[in-house]
């Protein structure tokens, strides 16, 4: 919620809402991760990379027509948000996949055995709907899966394969999926690590100006709101400096530099930098656009610092960097 | 950039699925059949299947429980066994069927003359291991699968069955058996094996069913028990003969086929039947013929309801939706002028619909009068003295509600008949290439109006039966 914002701009639109999904270069190269390991009928893999750097949104908004337009057909790929609490009971953990995918009586009173059967029953049904005998089921926020939790989706996999349909389950995480895999190998769960977690892959944040450059034009050129209007978001917030020939996409360089001076003090990790800040400094200078600020003054360097600032953008450099820094430092020599 | 998430994306989905598999369910499957598929493989509760499929019991709204749909194991068994308490369009929906897939599917969709002939619950054995029953099972002409060739059971014929599937089928046909499905497995209950043989069989026999019911077949009036299906079929048989009916009945789902011109027989729409106790056949002389009355008010509301509801069906189906919004246009015009101008607008669509508003103008007009209407002209029954006269409800107390329903019968069918023709006949204006000078249709164009050959026939057992060939006609009039 924004106040006084100008009489011009649409209160339900997607930025003001921040309901949309900007395509990112990592978010194609991790639809290309899991198409590669969907071909490769993959038991499991995971994708692991920090928190806001767009992992969550690519999954949601575009990983399933990026892989449908991949295979040229149907994809029975199914997304599962792990709530914090699901690993309290089997049943309940049924409950909520069966809930994410859809089915319409996945919360009917029933045994732990018929809520694994019926979930079974429909990832089966999804296969065959889609002329498959295989479905992906991706975990998002699986950094917090217990034993427990894997072991029934070991189960699940298992009584799948016996029926002949294949499960493959994809998960994304968070830094500590890094060392999820190393303790289940270490204690008793090493067929758990073995089927779910040997293929992995890092999920890169925004890492060069020309990135930057495609995400600015996404806002350029490559939105439409409202559907078929041919609006980009930049020609609705800013319609006459749009008119005028001004662009977001020149000022990448700036807000590459900006980015990079806001890093923290002694930052260890790579240069890569969250989506979901880049994002919220975008939307702030396309506010200021609208509210009539000059174009110029509006893109100016001190502008973007000034937006990435208010993200909190360099307390949450540190706590990559910290990461960072603990990762490398239990890596044996 | 994407402003909204696939939908078909899992848990983004507004819609909720259930697990179906989409053409899976054989031709002739019983609803009870399909509906134990999709509890084995949905395992729904009770409430929430009821919710979500079955109709509530209006007559139970009072209490706290109105919500929920009767659960008497009496009313159950009835909806297994043709009541219409299944919300079948919804289910269909659900299952991404088309509404088409129940068609045979209860008992409660075969005519009420031939429900005599369905017997006890019956199933194939064999078949319901693969996941398929039919209510034709209990059809009494069939006594063994038309696949398997084993004997049908039911519950007082057992042979491989428990009694315990049957128990509880009738008494709880929306539960799941466990019976059932241990019978069945997961992998029948999704896709049951089909076999084109037994379609051809349960076919045969569903149009002959259908059929029985799609025309008026006179004498069963009165029965209390239903004659032998040996002795009916034969009955149907020789009635077919004296009616020159084609074995086999072609069903026509498309409406435009129907309103085509044809010189042979044909039924225009099913009105109902009569049905005639043998003690109404009467001689002619017979004073009590001569002592009966008509009832016309009554001739009179009964065919106008029948035009009311041909001149829906006509809008509906003769009509695309440009034509019906230039009907709604045209209706509300009150000059000439005006009419002129909205068939100029309109072109070919807005003619149609003019015609169609012609039509019923003129019927309303010309046929709903009470001096002149059909329903008040005479109908001689041109038979011999020797051949009783039929008239229904004669030698009895007079009733208020009591009217001679034959003659009713009759008037109908050749008043739909013959409205049908004279619609038939403008159609044809409207394909024409009528000048749109003629903006304003003279009622002179619709003068020629056309009642069907009709004929009244009677067969050796003294069975009589009613002719209609709107095709042909002979009567013009203005």
């Amino acid at each position: 919620m924004r106040s006084n914002l100008p009489n011009h701009l649409d209160p339900s639109h997607p930025v003001l809402k921040q309901e949309y999904a900007v395509f990112t270069p990592p978010v194609h190269a991790m639809a290309q991760t899991i198409g590669d390991w969907i071909d490769q009928r993959q038991p499991g893999g995971y994708i692991h990379g920090p928190s806001r750097f767009g992992k969550s949104r690519g999954v949601k908004w575009h990983m399933k027509s990026i892989l449908e337009e991949r295979f040229g057909k149907r994809i029975p790929l199914h997304i599962w948000t792990r709530p914090p609490d699901s690993h309290v009971s089997e049943s309940d953990f049924w409950v909520s996949i069966g809930l994410a995918v859809g089915f319409r009586y996945a919360p009917t009173r029933a045994t732990r055995g018929d809520r694994r059967r019926s979930l079974m029953e429909f990832l089966i049904a999804t296969a065959s709907a889609c002329q498959s005998n295989f479905v992906a089921l991706l975990v998002d926020e699986a950094q917090a899966m217990t034993f427990r939790e894997w072991n029934w989706l070991l189960g699940l996999q298992n009584a799948m394969d016996w029926e002949g349909y294949r499960i493959s389950v994809f998960s994304i995480a968070s830094h500590q999926m890094d060392y999820t895999y190393e303790l289940l190998g270490k204690s008793d769960h090493a067929h758990v690590a073995a089927r779910f977690l040997v293929a992995h892959w890092p999920f890169p944040g925004i890492s060069s100006v020309d990135e930057i450059e495609f995400v600015l034009k996404g806002y350029d050129a490559a939105s439409e709101w409202p559907a078929q209007s041919g609006t980009s978001y930049l020609a609705h917030f800013a319609p006459d400096a749009y008119a005028r020939g001004a662009r977001l996409a020149p000022c990448a360089g700036v807000l590459w530099r900006a980015l990079e001076s806001l890093l923290p003090a002694h930052y260890k990790g790579d240069a890569e930098f969250p989506m979901q800040h880049i994002a919220r400094a975008i939307e702030e200078v396309l506010v200021d656009a609208a509210r009539g600020e000059h174009w110029e003054a509006a893109t100016s360097e001190s502008k973007w610092i000034d937006a990435l600032a208010q993200t909190q953008f360099t307390d949450h450099m540190q706590l990559i960097s910290a990461a960072v820094q603990r990762k490398r430092s239990a890596k044996p020599h | 950039m994407k402003v909204d998430p696939a939908d078909d994306l899992g848990h983004h989905s507004r819609r909720s699925r259930v697990i179906w598999y989409p053409g899976s369910t054989p031709a002739y499957s019983s609803l009870w059949i399909t509906i134990q598929r999709f509890l084995i493989l949905n395992q729904p509760s009770r409430a929430a299947f009821a919710g979500d499929f079955l109709q509530d019991n209006i007559s139970s709204r009072k209490g706290p429980s109105a919500h929920y749909p009767s659960s008497h194991p009496q009313n159950d068994s009835q909806i297994a066994w043709g009541q219409r308490t299944v919300r079948l369009k919804r289910f269909a929906r659900a299952l991404n069927e088309p509404v088409e897939t129940f068609r045979c599917c209860h008992v409660g969709q075969f005519p009420e003359l031939a429900r005599p002939y369905f017997g006890e619950f019956a199933v194939c054995p064999h078949c319901l291991g693969e996941g398929f029953h039919s209510v034709l099972y209990s059809f009494e002409g069939l006594r063994d699968c038309p696949v398997h060739g084993t004997a049908l059971e039911s519950p007082t014929l057992l042979r491989q069955l428990s009694i315990e599937l049957f128990n509880t089928a009738l008494r709880n046909p929306f539960g799941r058996g466990q019976y059932l499905q241990d019978l069945l497995g997961f992998p029948a209950a999704r896709t049951p094996i089909a076999h084109p043989q037994r379609d051809l069989v349960l076919g045969e026999i569903a149009y002959w069913l259908m059929d029985v019911g799609a025309r008026c077949w006179l004498g069963q009036h009165g029965a209390r028990q239903a004659m032998p299906l040996d002795a009916f079929t034969n009955r149907l048989a020789g009635l077919r003969v004296a009616l020159n009916l084609p074995d086999h009945p072609h069903y026509r789902p498309n409406a435009h086929d129907s309103l085509a011109g044809d010189s042979t027989f044909q039924e225009i729409a099913t009105l109902g039947s009569v049905k005639v106790c043998s003690n109404d056949l009467v001689g002619i002389d017979d004073r009590r013929a001569r002592r009966h009355q008509t009832d016309l008010n009554l001739y009179g509301k009964t065919i106008f309801g029948d035009f009311k509801a041909i001149r829906r069906y006509l809008q509906r189906n003769a009509l695309n939706r440009t034509g019906r919004y230039w009907l709604t246009r045209l209706a509300q015009t009150t000059n000439t002028e005006g009419v002129g101008a909205l068939l100029g607008q309109g072109g070919a669509p807005a003619r149609r619909a003019w015609l169609l508003l012609a039509w019923s103008r003129l019927i309303i007009k010309q046929e709903f009068n009470p001096k002149t209407g059909l329903h008040t002209r005479p109908i001689q029954f041109a038979v011999s003295a020797d051949i009783p006269l039929w008239i229904a409800n004669l030698g009895r107390r007079q009733l208020p509600d009591d009217h001679d329903f034959v003659r009713l019968w009759i008037a109908r069918w050749i008043s739909a008949a013959g409205l049908m023709a004279f619609w038939r006949s403008v159609g044809s204006i409207a394909e024409q290439d009528i000048s749109p000078d003629v903006a304003v249709l003279d009622i002179a164009l619709l003068e020629v109006h056309r009642e069907p050959l009709w004929s009244l026939g009677i067969t050796v057992s003294n069975e009589l039966t009613l002719f209609l060939d709107p095709g042909s006609a002979t009567a013009d009039r203005k």
